[in-house]
């Protein structure tokens, strides 16, 4: 086995100022974090505006996702790259497994991981500067737990005990997969909610990363064969159990075929409500916290 | 009198008075709007609630509302955390003047008292924590001084005589009145609408009506109770996004009006109805032979 690991990162080039910022927001090409789909329900929380509210929630999902990409590609948080957690809310730590950077032995594996931890940390960054530039004040990193959560979730999906993302490539990929999808999802329900138009903007830019990202994780784990095709149908399955009633999840096979981009009858990305985007990141349907977030998210929305 | 001449003197008073009429009403005070990303200054009708674009701003700002000092416009910038001049016919930044604050982040709104005293508010902390911070300032001397810290963050002030109105950045915004001196606020009342998106403004007419933007649509403020009530039903929204700052020029507008196509019509039609009728007077007279 090739045990090479990551002794060094791409750099970052998403050094987001404030300026840079303002200036992506106002011509609208935008980068940033995963919103989340939300009910009109969802809102009647206390806060400074739905935008506000929607943004944080995203940022929530953000946290988790730039956090678990910077340990597999590089070892270390989010801090260390120089971004800010603080904000509104209970801050909380990262609970993870000593040495956790993913021993790649695929170079284009790791190269597609660095990308997206690129991405995410800018998604980070661009959301909190998105926010605090009109205003508000962003929530602040909640506890966020990959350890334990992927044991929980990896043994309710029926993948084994003691599932470690950071083991190994394969292992990275599935973990990456719990996110990818629930992120697009959680975009396309949000954009409705949405009342600015430059946030909408953004909002839509950051609905094809997410994309983009998802389809790199699909195809990579389709391409890997049955045993990762399995696998992945078990987390699509988890998630559909504590999404909702309904089965609108969707796996790496559909009917025999391949079944990369996950749509309706009508070729669109279906929706998750806030609660259901909760409820798997909770691990548990209606949970107040939980999963990946052991003391709930911070926010309006949680 | 030659009736021809009559008739012709007649309708180059009206033709006269209805360009007077409107001239005049571009002579009354003109509400200006300036948005938040693209830094585009508009020009904003005040009873229809309807934006047209005057320019984009000549630099890359990010402004903390609009405001009138004298017949100067002005905005606060975040970026050079200086207050900027403004041309208010082309959008040019005219003028950096460094009042003595810096790293202020979160946009809030400036407001300026008939004695040219200079009013600021700023959201956040440069790392982002809750600052709600109160300035008094001097444009002249370059000075400031914080007065304190407000309950909730002030998205938009004005003046009307020597009291500071202002609205709250809230999902329930508010009318408020500021204490200048101590950034206390006195509770007026619920505006009655919810604030979606974070920017909001406010701006005083000079008849002391108050009007907010609210998600980027215009409305009138009940500066007795805090009620908003709802402009042209039929206009939606300035049609421009992420309006943070709202100003109503003290001193009339200077610039010549362009007048509306329809005063162009209304002119022609004047025209067409003077020329009818001396010629039908005319060929009247030919008509009826002199004795």
């Amino acid at each position: 086995m090739n045990t090479n690991t990551l002794s060094s990162t791409p750099p970052v080039s998403q050094r987001l100022s404030r300026r840079s910022v303002l200036k992506t927001l106002g011509l609208g090409t935008i980068g940033a974090g995963a919103l989340s789909l939300f009910s009109r329900e969802a809102h009647a929380a206390s806060g400074p505006g739905q935008d506000a509210a929607v943004l944080n929630f995203a940022l929530n999902l953000e946290y988790l996702e730039a956090e678990y990409y910077s340990y597999a590609v590089s070892g270390r948080g989010i801090e260390t790259f120089g971004i800010g957690v603080n904000g509104a809310g209970t801050p909380g730590e990262v609970t993870i497994k000593a040495n956790p950077q993913v021993p790649f032995t695929t170079p284009a594996f790791q190269q597609y991981a660095a990308e997206i931890a690129a991405d995410e940390r800018a998604h980070v960054k661009f959301l909190r500067f998105a926010l605090a530039s009109a205003g508000v004040q962003p929530v602040a990193r909640p506890a966020i737990d990959l350890r334990h959560s992927f044991m929980d979730a990896a043994a309710v999906a029926g993948l084994g005990e003691g599932f470690d993302p950071f083991a190994n490539e394969i292992n990275f990929l599935l973990g990456a997969f719990i996110f990818e999808d629930v992120g697009v999802t959680a975009y396309k329900g949000a954009s409705p909610l949405i009342s600015n138009k430059t946030y909408l903007e953004a909002a839509a830019g950051i609905l094809a990363v997410e994309a983009y990202h998802a389809g790199v994780v699909r195809n990579i784990l389709y391409s890997l064969g049955r045993e990762a095709r399995v696998a992945a149908r078990k987390i699509s399955d988890l998630r559909d159990l504590v999404d909702g009633p309904d089965d609108r999840d969707q796996g790496l096979v559909l009917d025999g075929k391949a079944n990369l981009v996950p749509t309706d009858a009508n070729a669109i990305v279906f929706s998750r409500t806030p609660r259901q985007v909760l409820n798997i990141v909770y691990l548990g349907v209606d949970a107040p916290n939980g999963g990946f977030y052991p003391a709930g998210m911070n926010g309006a929305i949680k | 009198m030659n009736t021809s001449n009559l008739v012709l003197r007649r309708s180059a008073l009206c033709l006269l008075a209805l360009l007077a009429t409107s001239s005049a009403v571009a002579q009354t005070s003109s509400l200006y709007g300036l948005s938040f990303f693209d830094n585009q200054l508009l020009l904003i009708n005040p009873t229809t609630g309807a934006g047209s674009l005057v320019a984009p701003l000549s630099e890359s700002v990010a402004p903390y509302g609009l405001a009138f000092r004298g017949n100067q416009l002005y905005t606060f910038d975040s970026n050079s955390d200086r207050i900027r001049g403004i041309n208010r016919s082309t959008g040019m930044l005219t003028s950096s003047i460094d009042i003595g604050v810096g790293d202020l982040l979160g946009e809030g709104d400036l407001a300026f008292r008939s004695d040219g005293t200079g009013f600021l508010a700023s959201a956040l902390t440069p790392d982002f924590g809750i600052a709600n911070d109160l300035f008094r300032f001097d444009l002249d001397a370059g000075t400031s001084v914080r007065i304190g810290t407000t309950a909730v963050v002030l998205d938009g002030m004005a003046f009307i005589g020597n009291t500071l109105y202002a609205i709250g950045q809230e999902a329930a915004p508010k009318l408020y009145i500021v204490d200048q001196d101590t950034a206390v606020l006195t509770n007026i009342g619920l505006l009655g609408i919810p604030m979606n998106s974070p920017f909001g403004a406010l701006a005083a007419a000079s008849n002391a009506e108050l009007y907010a933007s609210i998600d980027d649509r215009l409305y009138m403020i009940n500066r007795s109770t805090g009620t908003a009530s709802m402009l042209d039903p039929d206009v939606w929204d300035f049609g421009f996004n992420s309006v943070a700052g709202l100003a109503f020029s003290t001193i009339p507008d200077t610039f010549t009006p362009i007048p509306e196509p329809s005063t162009y019509g209304l002119a022609g039609v004047a025209t067409l109805m003077a020329i009818s009728i001396l010629r039908r007077r005319r060929s009247q007279q030919k008509a009826v032979p002199t004795a």
